[in-house]
């Protein structure tokens, strides 16, 4: 009986029900939170609540703090809706029978966007689980690792205030997940009201990292995957090592190649393990392309990691691999016409759907073998030891012709073709390329006149589609890689799990009192126009102190990256602690789940507020204090559009591009230039508190790499920011602008709020600047009064008062003002 | 009167006009010519404050013009608020002329863009935007622009 029911928090003993608004059928998981994690003194003085098995509606109260200041910036409209059979409706002219609005559809849209991107991670951590409590059986115990206590935060113990101790405990909390994603799929249809499914957007990433979760904490336990938090703090300095090999020049020439594909990295598992049973590890290069790829480096080091999943087409055009061991993933390039061609053999796994192969699940590997070698171009196997004993076995045996490739005469001879009275395949190409201009260049400089083109291409077939001459532009495409395939190499890191409580302590105090610009998350999907930029990215970052995390495709494209000047590739040259100047990979795709709850363990570390069930109080502390900022560069599957919306829930901000950023549709953003827009709540009182508009905007895309990281400088400013941080922020933003646009950024004059925190090698004219520009009063270096926003010119220390939020405790939400603090504030609870 | 010299004149009577530059400015060339020439003439001649977004800015002002580097997204999403306040056109523009963009990221943004006309200098023509350039292979368009700015 919930009514009878306490728990202890320091010397009180609470009802259960006090916390949660329906406490049946979770007492003991409310109890086992409050005692654990939460402290009795932030408990008496806000209103904390707990969601466990939140709903979306259970975090409304932040989504619409989020939603309501930076509004969606929509920017395409089917103008009709036939989401029943009463349509289609012309929502152009009028609403729809049911209701519904314009800005409504276009909100169902971008909802039903992010619980399409949800699907595939759901299905492959499905799958995962269900395979782990066959094998394992559901008594498994699972734990982060041991340098992980229960108030380490977790988007399991957000979302469902659990805290998993086993395999069992991980099916309660996978079948939740897939109960919101059930709801918010269904309301991608019927719903009508756009704040509230703009809520749903950003509760679909939320669980769509309780699923990342559920699959690292199964990787983890029972695959034997990574984990610093199970290493000692001395020797993870410089761990993993900087020992991943990837891309297509470091392939060992003359071994067979076995490469696996997609999410699952299951069969690449057991294949490993059979190679490494019967010693034949040194005769096969396994590879991967895609999360399996970098999963399967976080218990094999031996594996070469091809490239992301969007590259995945062009990859088994190729023809590198003799064998691809396949499954569903986050974007459906559909390879096996390109394996055909090369002649690779395809065995496809998943138990999800087929790909028109034939259904070889019941057939013995002996049968498997023969058929594929008699002919076959590939099988389906829904048998994950079957399908990876025949893979590997079939890798020794196949012998297969590599002359699918088009010559450079043969490019050239089709290069003529391309006239110069068309360019239509460059206004077809997602990614902007200048696919004409640069193919009627082949036969004057070759086929290096396609390097660059080639890099951006993810063989999406637009342009071939399109293009009058039929020029075969995908084995063109195809050809160059080939022509560059030695030097197409990168050196990372295997994933190293989560990030250990220490590590979090030292980024904290390292990111707000040192010498660093912020701290960065840089992942993205490989669909950019240059390989290299997620790596110059991350390098250049990296170099000015800031603390980068990555994780999924983009971390093996951020190993591309190599300093000729140190003769380094970019892993190699930074360490990878959670410190400055640390370049630090948590793992494939799941993992950016990692990143994630790493971050958003400051607000229990350094604000003691406990997590579980406690989405809004946790993401309101870490929007305003000390958010890192999240860099997409290449945005393509709609997976993405869900974890993007589950950084932004969190109260992180980011930037997405190149060219696919554009292909979003919607943005979240706010009008900077409308001071009176921007505001909090003093904690301890209530009052309103004006200050800079930081950030700017919650989702922003940018064309370049140049643009990336001068916008990333510019949403990284927090209200709350303290001296020393705010210093270093304005430093490198400034310092990018002057490099990359020669130029101080027009807004900066908006986060100024002392001459203390003016970067000092640019002091004197910025001060300037707030003299002539702004209308300051400054005295030699210092500033005397300050130019409210509203117009009245202020002694500094009232300006600082009236218009700064810096070290002063503020808050979004009104039950976190302090009890009985404000006019007509609630009594302290009993 | 042709098409261009249409264009020009409406773009003139328009009182304030503000031209956005894309990152193609920087990469694209057309007959040896890169793409911020053409995009620096017309600036000029027109006048007109220019929003470099991408990395167009030090081109343009290189070759004198008023750019300001900005951020595409951040132009378009002000266009949907009462108050512009950016200063970088001292009220609220009355047209936005787009040049150095691929259509695919004009198509996604222009339907966003409220309250204002718009003009494309490209080689697509887009059905969201106030007036643009017919469809064109590059080397056409070359000679789209170099009309245009023979008219300005």
């Amino acid at each position: 009986m919930s009514e009878n029911k306490t728990f202890r928090l320091g010397n009180a003993d609470i009802p259960v029900g006090e916390p949660v608004r329906d406490p049946r059928g979770v007492e003991d998981i409310i109890i086992e939170a409050m005692e654990t994690d939460f402290q009795e003194a932030r408990y008496k003085t806000f209103d904390q609540r707990l969601f466990p098995f939140a709903d979306a509606a259970d975090i409304a109260e932040w989504d619409s703090f989020l939603i309501g200041r930076y509004p969606p910036l929509y920017t395409f409209s089917p103008g009709t809706c036939s989401d029943c059979p009463l349509g289609p409706c012309d929502l152009k002219a009028d609403n729809g029978l049911c209701g519904l609005t314009e800005v409504a559809s276009q909100a169902r849209l971008s909802l039903r966007r992010t619980c399409r991107g949800c699907l595939s991670q759901f299905l492959d951590s499905r799958e995962l689980l269900n395979y782990a409590l066959k094998v394992f059986g559901s008594d498994r115990p699972v734990e982060w690792g041991k340098m992980h206590d229960r108030s380490d935060t977790s988007h399991i113990g957000l979302m469902t205030a659990i805290w998993p101790k086993n395999l069992a405990d991980l099916a309660r909390v996978l079948s939740y997940a897939e109960e919101q994603l059930n709801k918010l799929f269904t309301a991608s249809f019927s719903a009508l009201d756009p704040t509230e499914m703009e809520q749903m957007v950003l509760h679909s990433g939320s669980i769509l990292l309780v699923a990342m979760n559920v699959s690292e904490l199964v990787k983890m336990n029972c695959f034997g995957f990574t984990n610093a938090s199970n290493e000692d703090i001395m020797t993870t300095i410089n761990w993993p090592p900087a020992n991943i090999l990837g891309g297509l020049g470091h392939v060992e020439k003359g071994k067979p190649v076995l490469t696996f594909l997609g999410d699952s990295f299951l069969t690449g598992f057991c294949a490993v393990k059979q190679l490494k049973e019967e010693n034949l590890f040194e005769k096969v290069e396994v590879c991967g392309i895609g999360p399996a790829g970098h999963d399967i480096i976080r218990f094999y080091d031996r594996c070469r990691i091809l490239g992301p999943m969007t590259q995945a087409r062009k990859l088994a055009r190729h023809g590198i691999s003799d064998v691809i061991v396949a499954g569903d993933a986050c974007i459906d390039l559909s390879f096996l016409e390109d394996a055909k061609i090369a002649g690779t053999k395809v065995i496809w796994t998943s138990r999800a759907r087929n790909i028109g192969l034939p259904d070889y699940s019941d057939e013995t590997v002996e049968k498997i073998v023969a058929d594929l070698l008699a002919g076959a171009p590939g099988v389906w196997v829904r048998h994950t030891e079957k399908a990876a004993a025949a893979a590997v076995k079939l890798v020794q045996k196949i012998s297969r012709p590599k002359n699918h490739l088009l010559s450079e005469e043969a490019v050239k001879k089709e290069a003529k073709r391309c006239r110069d009275d068309c360019d239509r395949c460059s206004n077809v190409c997602p990614n902007g390329l200048l696919i004409g201009l640069q193919l009627r260049k082949v036969n004057a400089e070759g086929i290096a006149a396609l390097k660059d083109i080639e890099e951006g291409c993810y063989m999406c077939g637009a342009c071939e589609k399109i293009c009058p001459e039929k020029i075969p532009l995908e084995n063109i495409f195809v050809a160059a890689l080939d022509a560059w395939k030695d030097d197409d190499k990168l050196k990372m890191r295997a994933g190293r799990g989560p990030v250990a409580r220490v590590g979090t302590t030292s980024w904290a105090f390292g990111s707000m009192w040192g010498n660093c610009p912020g701290i960065f998350h840089v992942i993205g999907c490989g669909d950019a126009r240059n390989s290299e930029e997620l790596g110059w990215i991350a390098y250049n970052l990296t170099l000015r102190n800031a603390i980068i995390f990555t994780a999924g495709c983009g971390a093996g494209e951020i190993g591309r990256y190599f300093n000729k000047e140190k003769g380094q590739y970019v892993y190699e040259q930074f360490g990878t602690e959670a410190q400055l100047r640390n370049l630090i990979n948590c793992g494939s795709c799941t993992a950016c789940s990692h990143i994630v709850d790493q971050a958003l363990k400051w607000p229990r570390t350094g604000a003691g507020a406990g997590h579980y069930g406690n989405f809004a109080e946790t993401a309101d502390l870490e929007y305003n204090i000390i958010a890192p900022t999240l860099i997409v560069w290449g945005a393509l599957p709609d997976r993405m559009h869900a974890l993007v919306a589950s950084w932004v829930r969190a109260g992180m901000s980011a930037v997405i591009g190149p060219n696919s950023g554009f292909d979003w549709n919607r943005y979240l953003m706010g009008n900077k230039w409308k001071w009176e827009e921007w505001w909090s709540y003093i904690s301890y009182g209530g009052k309103k508190q004006y200050h800079e508009p930081s950030p700017p905007a919650m989702i922003i895309p940018v064309e370049t790499k140049e643009e990336c990281l001068t916008q990333a400088l510019a949403i990284s400013m927090r209200a709350v920011d303290v001296r020393d941080g705010r210093q270093a922020r304005l430093d490198t933003w400034i310092e990018f602008s002057q490099m990359f646009f020669q130029e101080f950024p027009d807004d900066w004059r908006l986060f100024a709020r002392s001459d203390w925190e003016l970067p000092i090698r640019y002091k004197s004219r910025l001060l300037k600047e707030l003299k002539e520009k702004s209308g300051w009063d400054i005295d030699r270096m210092q500033i005397k009064k300050a130019r409210h926003p509203d117009g009245r010119l202020l002694e500094i220390g009232e300006f600082s008062k009236e218009y700064s939020a810096m070290t002063k405790a503020i808050t979004k939400l009104k039950r976190m003002i302090a009890r009985g603090s404000a006019p007509g504030g609630k009594e302290e609870k009993k | 009167m042709s098409v261009f010299t249409e264009l020009v004149g409406n773009i003139k009577k328009r009182k304030n006009v503000l031209l956005l530059t894309g990152y193609l400015c920087d990469e694209m060339e057309l007959g040896g010519r890169k793409l911020s020439d053409f995009a620096a003439q017309i600036a000029l001649k027109l006048d007109l404050p220019v929003a470099a977004t991408g990395s167009s800015a030090v081109p343009l002002k290189e070759k004198g013009v008023r750019a300001t580097r900005k951020a595409l997204a951040e132009m378009v999403n002000l266009t949907r608020f009462p108050y512009w306040g950016d200063p970088i056109t001292a009220q609220r523009p009355e047209m936005m002329v787009f040049i150095g963009y691929p259509a695919r990221m004009l198509k996604s943004v222009l339907p966003a863009v409220k309250g204002m006309e718009t003009v494309v200098l490209g080689n697509m023509s887009m059905k969201d935007a106030t007036f643009s350039l017919p469809d064109a292979s590059l080397r056409e368009y070359q000679k789209n622009l170099e009309s245009l700015i023979g008219s300005l």
